[in-house]
């Protein structure tokens, strides 16, 4: 399908980048009052701190040196969006792709990051051009017009995406921000987990009505696997590819206590519910299907605290029941 | 494509009945020995012809053997593992007037009788459709790579999918639900379209060919742009049902299938005579007293209607359709009296066959079965061909 994944040296890579930029950013006075990661995250009053440009940035999209602060940043990616606000870099944001639907501030545009169409992107006259992968050529083209590009890749679990967003706070010169927010996250994650029942709880995250669902090599999957959770889908991801298609027959075999959909499908709890031959199912007698907001469930963002919490707070109540 | 033959009075086409079941034949050199014409007034010949092209009680008895025994490995068979003596306990169970103890759990039984049976018979019955359309097809146009999908079923489904997945086209009624109806309308305003550009041209088999390659073009443009503008889980779910699957509701999509199945196999069968006249050719076939125009347009509405109706439950599966026929042609006999009936439970067999695979072959995972439909159907085939190379025609 159409997941991309990351090669894990190059996640590695970056998460060093990361890492000598969180280095070199460290005694950075701060003037930003830290923007609240969720659920609406307000840009700082103060635009911009004091940024210590030139700044060099590296991502699988090239070594770009930014001699100032980027004031015209196109981004394709939505989980990149909410982070460029959350860190306070929302007003330097001219124009995001067509599902960057968060903050309800971002200049939504028919963009798409996905196919992405490089004359419509520099009608922007973009300074920073932020993508979550190279499609279409994206980066060769931008390079040859001197374009600077960063590629935020989807992290593969909770601690490797904390480093996109120290990078993107240095790119765009609200490094403390960003680090604020990594803090928030990482405070409200870790409060989240601390409330994780011990017993394992039997998890099956539906992606669609094909039973297509999701391992613990996939970013979904990790989280779970970090809430201490079964995950049913692990036992069909030898290859780890980490978006197995499940049989039927086999889901009900492994009867999971609880089954999280998101919002987005065309279909809802009360379906899954009456599905023949599901009736046996633990989730489906107790009635514990969580549907989750497709968004925070899919991006690696400063929302993904209220995707963690809502999945602990359904693990504990199971566990509560089961005693 | 189709191999031209001297235009005469025989009634019926080539030398397949001295081939029969012969490698040697195959192997022999030009292929339609040159027969003496065979009048059909003539008694005796007539007879000896309808013999020759007279489904053969081997072939059949073989077929529903075949059809008999995947049913059962692919009851028995699955990611729950379910033993195979329960399962005949379960299944004897059911039957009217007897009453045995079964051992499964309650949600054994749900697994057995709630989506492995279901799914089996869908499988059967959509493959059993895609390849009497199949034959169909190819009867109809004189042409070996017509398949089911050739008058833009697929796309015009394809596309109707597309529209009640993403952009809430709800045309579902009753038990029917958007995403299968939309298919199904989409497929019959697809075939519609192609047969309108031909101007019901049914007597030029070639026009309504083109007419249906200009719709299948024309539908998959507007679907692949209409997928670009998807997000990333409808995407997902789109391309899932392209891929072509047999995931079921319980017995929904049987009942929803089988009116289908009944009805138009039924119709297509009884006209696998027309079929066989229609390879001799439109003249001949008037000649025969045949209206090869009405024939076609029966055959036709009956062919597409089954595929719209096979789509619309189980999205695009590939293959079946255009290779079962052939398979059967190769191994048995030209005749479409042969080939309609045999490709119906040949195509049933070899697609419950392959679900079995699919849903199996990765367990607890699933592959694709339009994916394996190809994969181990395309050796198969590659290596009948092979051994019968000189004779494929239509």
């Amino acid at each position: 399908m159409s997941r991309h994944r990351f090669v894990p040296t190059l996640v590695a890579i970056l998460a060093l980048g990361g890492l000598f930029a969180a280095a070199c950013s460290s005694d950075e006075p701060s003037t930003t009052a830290p923007a609240a990661p969720e659920p609406a995250p307000a840009p700082p009053a103060a635009p911009a701190e004091a940024p210590a440009f030139p700044v060099t940035i590296t991502s699988e999209g090239g070594t770009w040196t930014l001699e100032s602060q980027p004031q015209r940043i196109v981004s394709l990616s939505p989980a990149a969006t909410e982070i460029l606000f959350a860190i306070g870099a929302g007003p330097q944001v001219v124009a995001v792709d067509n599902w960057s639907t968060y903050p309800p501030e971002a200049p939504t545009t028919d963009l798409s990051g996905f196919d992405p169409n490089i004359e419509a992107i520099t009608a922007y006259e973009p300074d920073l051009v932020v993508i979550v992968n190279d499609a279409n050529e994206l980066v060769a083209g931008l390079t040859a017009l001197d374009i600077p590009v960063l590629i935020s890749p989807s992290p593969s679990d909770i601690d490797g995406g904390y480093a996109p967003v120290e990078t993107l706070g240095q790119a765009t010169g609200h490094a403390a921000g960003a680090a604020e927010v990594s803090e928030t996250m990482r405070t409200e994650i870790a409060a989240a987990l601390a409330d994780a029942p011990e017993a394992p709880v039997r998890i099956y995250h539906e992606l669609d009505d094909t039973h297509f669902s999701v391992s613990s090599h996939s970013f979904v999957g990790a989280v779970y696997a970090a809430l201490g959770a079964e995950n049913i889908a692990d036992m069909a991801d030898a290859d780890g590819y980490g978006y197995p298609q499940l049989t039927e027959e086999y889901i009900i075999e492994a009867d999971p206590e609880l089954i999280v959909i998101t919002d987005l499908l065309a279909y809802g709890a009360d379906d899954v519910a009456a599905r023949p031959g599901w009736e046996a199912v633990s989730a489906v007698r107790d009635g514990n299907i969580l549907v989750v907001n497709a968004d925070t469930a899919s991006r690696w963002g400063p929302r993904l605290p209220l995707f963690v919490t809502a999945v602990v707070e359904a693990l504990a109540e199971i566990a509560a029941a089961a005693g | 494509m189709k191999r031209q033959r001297p235009p005469g009075p025989r009634a019926r086409g080539s030398g397949a009945p001295a081939q029969r079941g012969s490698r040697a034949g195959g192997a022999a050199g030009p292929p339609p020995p040159p027969q003496p014409p065979e009048p059909p007034e003539v008694p005796g010949a007539a007879q000896a012809a309808d013999r020759a092209f007279r489904l053969p009680p081997a072939a059949a008895g073989g077929a529903l053997v075949a059809l008999a025994a995947v049913a059962l490995l692919s009851a028995t068979t699955g990611a729950a593992g379910l033993a195979f003596g329960d399962v005949v306990v379960a299944l004897v169970d059911r039957l009217p007037f007897i009453d045995v103890d079964s051992s499964l759990s309650a949600r054994q039984e749900g697994i057995l009788f709630q989506i492995r049976l279901p799914r089996l018979v869908l499988g059967m019955f959509v493959g059993g459709a895609l390849a009497l359309a199949g034959a169909a097809y190819q009867g109809v146009f004189r042409n070996p790579l017509a398949d089911p999908y050739l008058l833009g079923v697929s796309a015009g489904a394809g596309f109707g999918a597309v529209l009640a997945l993403g952009f809430g086209l709800d045309v579902g009624w009753g038990p029917f639900d958007a995403l299968p109806t939309a298919a199904f309308l989409g497929a019959l305003v697809a075939v519609t379209a192609s047969a309108a550009i031909a101007r019901g041209a049914w007597g030029t088999p070639a026009t309504l060919l083109l007419g249906g390659i200009a719709m299948a073009a024309f539908f998959s443009a507007a679907q692949t742009y209409a997928i670009g503008r998807l997000s990333e889980a409808r995407t997902r779910e789109v391309l899932s049902w392209l891929f072509g699957q047999l995931s079921t509701s319980g017995w929904t999509q049987v009942w929803i299938l089988g009116p289908y199945v009944g009805v138009c196999g039924s119709v297509l069968v009884l006209h696998r005579r027309h079929l066989d006249v229609l390879r001799v050719g439109d003249d001949e076939a008037l000649s025969l007293g045949l209206n090869p125009g009405r024939a076609r347009l029966v055959v036709i509405a009956a062919a597409s209607l089954l595929t719209a109706a096979a789509v619309s439950v189980s999205g695009l599966i590939a293959f079946v359709g255009l290779v079962v026929p052939h398979v059967v042609r190769l191994l048995v006999s030209h005749s479409y009296r042969v080939i309609v009936p045999l490709s119906a439970l040949g195509g049933a067999a070899f697609l419950a066959l392959v679900d079995t695979g699919a849903r199996t072959l990765t367990a607890p995972a699933e592959l694709p079965v339009g994916v394996i439909t190809a994969f181990v159907g395309a050796p198969f085939f590659a290596l009948i061909l092979w051994r019968n190379a000189r004779k494929v025609a239509a």
